[in-house]
Parts: C-alpha cells; structure tokens; sequence
C-alpha cells in the first residue's frame, strides 16, 4: 500500500559476493577484466584481492525495488552509483537505503543507497521507482 | 507567468534531453516527443524539486498544458 512509503523509511541488510558470484557475473555480463577475476593481475594492479563488479554491487539496487520494499508494487526507472572504495570477495557488507522524496501527485520514489563495510562508505547512490498499484 | 515558464525551460531541455527543445503557455504533451508517462514524472518531480514544491495527484491531473503548469506553480508560492 502505498501509505506504507513514508519518508524516512530505512531498509537494510546484510550481503556479501563470492568468486563463484564473480564468475556468473562475469559470463552475464561478458566483461572478463582481469582485474575482477584474476588475483596476480589484481596484485599487479596494488590490490589485494580481484575487485567486485561494480555493477554487480549495484544488483542491490534492484535487490531493493523488487524484493525489500513494503510491497512489490514498485518499478526501478533510475539508478546513480558512485563507486568510492574498492570491493573485495566475501567482503561483509551491508547495504542501506532511505526513502528521501516520496511524490504523491506521481507516486514516484527515491532512495539514498549506501554500501558499506566495517562502517565505511564503498558505494553511494540514488535510486528512482515509480510505484504502480 | 512567463518567467516561472523561463524557469520552467532549463527543466524541460534536462528531462527530455534536447538543448533545442522550446515551450511556450500553450505547449502540452502532444507537442513534445517522448512525453510519455515515465517522462511525465520525472519531469514532476524535477519541477517539484526545482521549486521546493510538492504538487497533490489532483493539482497535476488539472494541468494541460505549460501555462497551466505555471500558473499552479504560482499558486502554490502564493500559498508558501
């Protein structure tokens, strides 16, 4: 129901992505960087570990629209991401979101999205949804 | 009027990407391509956002064409 959207709405959750997640990623997406899936090219590179997809991060934004809102009335028609720190395999994470700007004549939605790890800020971003009872 | 329509003209060429893209009074939907209804929002809420408003389902569904537009944005700064 849409008086369920309130602003100031928190959602978050727990997620984490693995090598194996970094595989099926990299075959859907056909983007085989070695920096994402080769550990010695990553070295090379100075960091420790391959890093995750940032697009692959972002799969929390639909993960938002589509499975934790209040209902699954809502539709994702944008998304921003800034990607501010680098992310790594099995990282623990946690991605947050609030709704910032409910519209009541369009019944659009938007979202400030974080993700973080041990309290620091990896990505940031906005999410647009437009909700269709 | 016609300057909330001055202001209203950056907004318009932002949500339909056309730096060419001109409105007048009389514009509505039908005149500009690309005005669908996921268009329609963005630029509702663009505008709402741009004139730290916020509009009632019924205010919009009034509305046909730019001047209308307008002439609601002044009525809502009238109020503020």
């Amino acid at each position: 129901m849409w008086n369920q959207y309130a602003e100031g709405l928190h959602i978050e959750w727990p997620f984490s992505f693995s090598m194996e997640n970094m595989k099926s990623f990299a075959k859907l997406s056909s983007d085989f960087n070695p920096i994402h899936t080769d550990a010695d090219f990553a070295k090379s590179k100075g960091y420790e570990f391959p890093l995750v997809y940032g697009l692959l991060l972002s799969s929390q934004m639909s993960r938002l629209i589509g499975q934790e809102l209040p209902d699954k009335n809502a539709i994702l028609t944008g998304v921003q991401m800034d990607f501010m720190l680098p992310c790594f395999p099995d990282d623990k994470l946690i991605f947050g979101a609030d709704l910032i700007n409910k519209s009541e004549a369009t019944h659009a939605l938007e979202f400030k999205c974080r993700i973080f790890r041990d309290g620091a800020v990896l990505c940031r971003g906005t999410v647009n949804a437009v909700w269709r009872p | 009027m016609t300057n909330i329509i001055e202001e209203l003209l950056p907004i318009f060429r932002n949500v339909f990407d056309d730096d060419g893209l001109v409105v007048n009074s009389s514009t509505t939907a039908q005149d500009i391509d690309g005005w669908d209804s996921l268009a329609h929002i963005r630029l509702i809420v663009a505008i709402e956002k741009s004139f730290s408003l916020r509009f009632s389902a019924a205010e919009i569904s009034g509305v046909e064409n730019v001047g209308q537009m307008a002439e609601l944005i002044l009525s809502k700064q009238a109020k503020v």
